[in-house]
C-alpha cells in the first residue's frame, strides 16, 4: 500500500462529497416545511422581526447562491450554525459523536463475536440442529425491524423483568470526567466499576438491536464462504499432511473464509450508521443518529448538511479500511 | 525377500447418495512392495482416487469404508482412531494431488506451509517453539533444494501463486516429502502441467524415490507414464481392478479388452496412419450395478455368459485379469 494509492483514495473522496451535498441540498430544498415557521411556532412575531431571523439563518438568499456560500464555508472547515443549538454545527456533532461511537463499535464487536464462531459451527456441522435453528434465527434478525425488535427487548428486559434500563447512555450519578469520551473505557480508566457497569447495562440492548441485522449477514456470509473454502483441495491436502483438526479449520479454512466476511463486514459498518438513527431514537441514546433525527424535523438545515457529509467520509473511509484488510488476508491482491 | 508395505484386501467404499448407494471402490486388492512403484491406471470415475483417499483415511461423510482391510506396515489403517491416522497422515503416508495451484494454501507463504507439516510431526526437532521453527526453517530449505527449486532462500517467503506451474508442483512434493514417508501417494502429478515439466517432475519423484527408498504409488490415466516409471500396474474401471501385473508385461501384451482400449487410444508417432480408437461409450453409474462384467456395455467381445460375477483370474506370471474372454488379439503391438 504505498502512499501515492492512499492519496489518490483521499482524492476520490472529492467527486462523492460534492456529490452527496448536493443531493442533500436539493432534497432539503424540496422537503415541504420551512425551519423559521416552525421554530417560531405558535409566537405571534412581526413581518420584520421573521425577516430579520431568516436572514441571520441566511435563509433570505436564493438556493444557488446558498449553496454556493455553504460549500466556500464549508472548505474553510466551517459548516455554519446548528439553527437550534445556536453552535457551530462541528462542535454539536462532535459532542454527540462519542456515543455514537461507542453503540456502533459495540454493535461491531457484538455482531462480528456472535457470527464467525456461528457461521464456522453452522459450515462445519452443515445441516445440523444448529445449522438450521442459526440459519433460520439470521433470517429474523434481517427481517425484523429495529425500531419494532427495539422496543421488544424494551418492554420485555427493562419493563417486565427490570433487569436493563429503558433508555439513555448512563444514569446520573455514573458521570465520569471524560478522557476518551467513551464512556466503558473513561470508567475503567477512572477506576468507576459502578460506572462502567451502568454503562455496560445501558448499551447492551441498543448494541443487541442495531448489531443483530449485521451478524445475521456476516453469519451466512461465513457459513457459505466456510463452506465453499471446506470442499477446496487445500483443505483436503491440509488433511493429508496430517494437520490437527483446529489448525485446519482455524488456520487454512477461516482465513480464506474470512475474505468476504471482512468485505461485508466493511459495507455493513456504513449501514450501521444508518441503523444508529433509529436505534438512537428508540433508545434515547444522544448519539448522532438521534441528532439527525430530530434535525430533520424541525429542519435544521446546517447541521443535516454537515452530519450528511461527515456520514458519506466515514462510509469512504471504511471502504477503504474494508481493501486494507482484504489485501492483508488475501496476499493474490495487491493495491 | 518380500517387504509389503501396503496391502488392500477387499476394499470396498461407498458412497450414500440421494440416488442411492454409490459403491466407488468394489472389492480392490492390491500389495505394495517396500521400494516399488506402483501405477494406478483408469479413467475419471474408475475409483482410483477414492480407493486411495481410504487409504489416506479421507473418505468423508457421505462416503464411508463398507469392508474389507488396509495395512500399511502391518498395522490395519480401516477404523483407526482418529488422532493415530493424523499421525502417520503426512508422516508416514505422503499424498499430493493433481493441481498444485489448489492444492496449496494461497493465503500461506511456501515455507508457512512445509514448516507446519514439519512442526507437526517431527520428532528431531528440540528445543523451544522459536527453535523448532528455526530448525524446521533450514530442513524446509533443504527440501525445497530437493526437488530443484532455484534459490529457495529468495524463493522460500514467496505465496504459491507466485510460483510457476512446474514449480509449485516441486513445492507439494517437497511438502508430501518433509517427513520422509515411506509410502507416497502421487495423485495424477502431472495431469496439470505442460508436457518438458511432466518429465522432469517424474524424474524428480523418482530420483528421490530412490535416494530415500520409499514405496510410490502413482495414480495416472497415462498408460506412457507408467510405462516409463513403474514397476507394476494395476489397471481399475468402474470400481474395480480389472488387470494388474508386472508394467512391461501389461503394456505388450494386454489380456483385458479394456486395457487394449487404453492403449489402443494413444496416439503412436511410429504408426501415424492408424487412427486412434477410442473405447465407446462411458463408465456405467455405480449405483445398483447388476452382476455382470462392469465393461460388457463397451466390449466387442460381450458375450451373454459374461452376465454373471466375474472374479480375476491367473493369466501368466504374477498376472492376473477380470474377463472370461481374455487376450490380445494380434498379438502386442507395442
Amino acid at each position: 500500500m504505498s502512499l501515492g494509492k492512499f492519496i489518490e483514495r483521499l482524492l476520490q473522496l472529492i467527486p462523492v462529497l460534492l456529490g452527496v451535498s448536493v443531493i442533500v441540498f436539493v432534497m432539503m430544498l424540496f422537503t415541504p416545511g420551512d425551519p423559521v415557521d416552525i421554530m417560531l411556532g405558535d409566537q405571534h412575531v412581526t413581518e420584520e422581526m421573521e425577516q430579520a431571523l431568516r436572514r441571520d439563518m441566511g435563509l433570505d438568499l436564493p438556493p444557488h447562491e446558498r449553496f454556493f456560500k455553504f460549500l466556500g464555508n464549508a472548505m474553510t472547515g466551517d459548516f455554519g450554525l446548528s439553527y437550534y443549538h445556536r453552535q457551530p454545527v462541528a462542535e454539536v456533532i462532535a459532542s454527540r459523536l462519542p456515543a455514537t461511537i461507542e453503540l456502533s463499535l459495540a454493535a461491531l464487536i457484538f455482531a462480528l463475536l456472535v457470527s464467525i464462531p456461528l457461521g464456522v459451527l453452522a459450515a462445519v456441522r452443515k445441516n445440523s440442529f444448529l445449522d438450521r435453528l442459526a440459519t433460520v434465527t439470521s433470517l429474523f434478525g434481517v427481517s425484523l425491524p429495529g425500531f419494532w425488535f427495539g422496543i421488544l427487548l424494551i418492554l420485555f428486559f427493562a419493563v417486565n423483568m427490570r433487569w436493563l434500563p429503558v433508555s439513555g447512555r448512563a444514569g446520573f450519578e455514573s458521570e465520569v470526567a471524560p478522557i476518551t469520551h467513551l464512556l466503558l473505557i473513561d470508567s475503567l480508566l477512572r477506576g468507576r466499576i459502578d460506572a462502567f457497569w451502568d454503562a455496560l447495562k445501558h448499551l447492551i440492548l441498543p448494541t443487541i438491536t442495531l448489531g443483530l441485522p449485521m451478524a445475521s449477514i456476516l453469519m451466512r456470509v461465513t457459513r457459505a464462504s466456510m463452506l465453499d473454502v471446506l470442499n477446496r483441495d487445500y483443505i483436503t491436502f491440509a488433511e493429508a499432511k496430517g494437520l490437527s483438526r483446529t489448525r485446519i479449520l482455524v488456520k487454512h479454512a477461516l482465513k480464506n473464509a474470512l475474505i468476504p466476511t471482512v468485505t461485508v463486514a466493511a459495507i455493513e459498518t456504513g449501514s450501521l450508521l444508518g441503523g444508529n438513527m433509529v436505534v438512537e431514537t428508540v433508545f434515547g441514546w444522544p448519539g448522532l443518529g438521534r441528532l439527525v433525527v430530530e434535525s430533520i424535523f424541525v429542519r435544521n438545515y446546517p447541521l443535516i448538511q454537515a452530519a450528511v457529509l461527515f456520514y458519506a467520509v466515514t462510509y469512504v473511509m471504511l471502504n477503504f479500511f474494508a481493501d486494507i484488510l482484504y489485501t492483508m488476508l488475501n496476499p493474490r491482491v495487491k493495491l | 525377500m518380500r517387504d509389503t508395505v501396503l496391502q488392500i484386501s477387499d476394499l470396498k467404499t461407498c458412497f450414500d447418495t440421494r440416488d442411492g448407494m454409490v459403491t466407488a471402490v468394489d472389492g480392490v486388492s492390491l500389495s505394495l512392495n517396500r521400494g516399488e512403484c506402483l501405477g494406478v491406471v483408469g479413467e475419471s470415475g474408475s475409483g482410483k482416487s477414492v480407493t486411495f483417499a481410504s487409504v489416506m483415511g479421507l473418505i468423508k461423510k457421505p462416503g464411508f469404508i463398507a469392508n474389507g482391510s488396509i495395512t500399511f506396515e502391518k498395522r490395519e489403517l480401516v477404523g483407526l482412531d482418529p488422532t493415530a491416522y493424523r499421525k502417520l497422515r503426512g508422516k508416514e503416508i505422503a499424498m499430493t494431488m493433481q493441481d498444485a495451484l489448489t492444492a496449496l494454501n494461497p493465503a500461506y507463504t511456501v515455507s508457512n506451509q512445509i514448516i507446519e507439516v514439519l512442526l507437526a510431526h517431527d520428532d528431531t526437532l528440540t528445543g523451544s517453539r522459536k527453535a523448532k521453527r528455526k530448525q524446521a526453517r533450514e530442513q524446509a530449505l533443504e527440501m525445497l533444494k530437493l526437488v530443484g527449486i532455484p534459490s529457495p532462500e529468495s524463493r522460500f517467503d514467496d505465496y504459491p501463486h507466485q510460483f510457476s506451474g512446474g514449480m509449485r508442483q516441486r513445492v507439494m512434493i517437497a511438502i508430501a516429502l518433509a517427513c520422509k514417508p515411506r509410502l507416497l501417494i502421487a495423485d495424477e502429478p502431472t495431469t496439470a502441467l505442460d508436457v518438458t515439466i511432466q518429465a522432469q517432475v517424474l524424474e524428480l519423484i523418482a530420483g528421490i524415490r530412490e535416494k530415500l527408498g520409499m514405496s510410490v504409488i502413482l495414480i495416472t490415466h497415462d498408460l506412457g507414464v507408467v510405462a516409463e516409471y513403474c514397476d507394476n500396474v494395476v489397471v481399475m474401471y468402474a470400481g474395480q481392478i480389472v488387470e494388474r501385473g508386472p508394467t512391461h508385461a501389461v503394456i505388450a501384451n494386454p489380456q483385458h479388452p479394456y486395457t487394449q482400449g487404453l492403449l489402443n487410444s494413444i496416439p503412436r508417432l511410429s504408426d501415424l496412419a492408424r487412427r486412434i480408437e477410442p473405447i465407446k461409450g462411458t463408465v456405467p453409474e455405480l449405483v445398483n450395478l447388476p452382476a455382470q462384467c462392469r465393461f460388457m456395455d463397451r466390449c466387442t467381445r460381450a458375450r451373454p455368459a459374461c452376465k454373471t460375477h466375474i472374479a480375476m483370474q491367473d493369466c501368466g506370471p504374477e498376472r492376473e485379469v477380470r474377463c472370461l474372454f481374455p487376450g490380445t488379439p494380434g498379438g502386442g503391438d507395442v
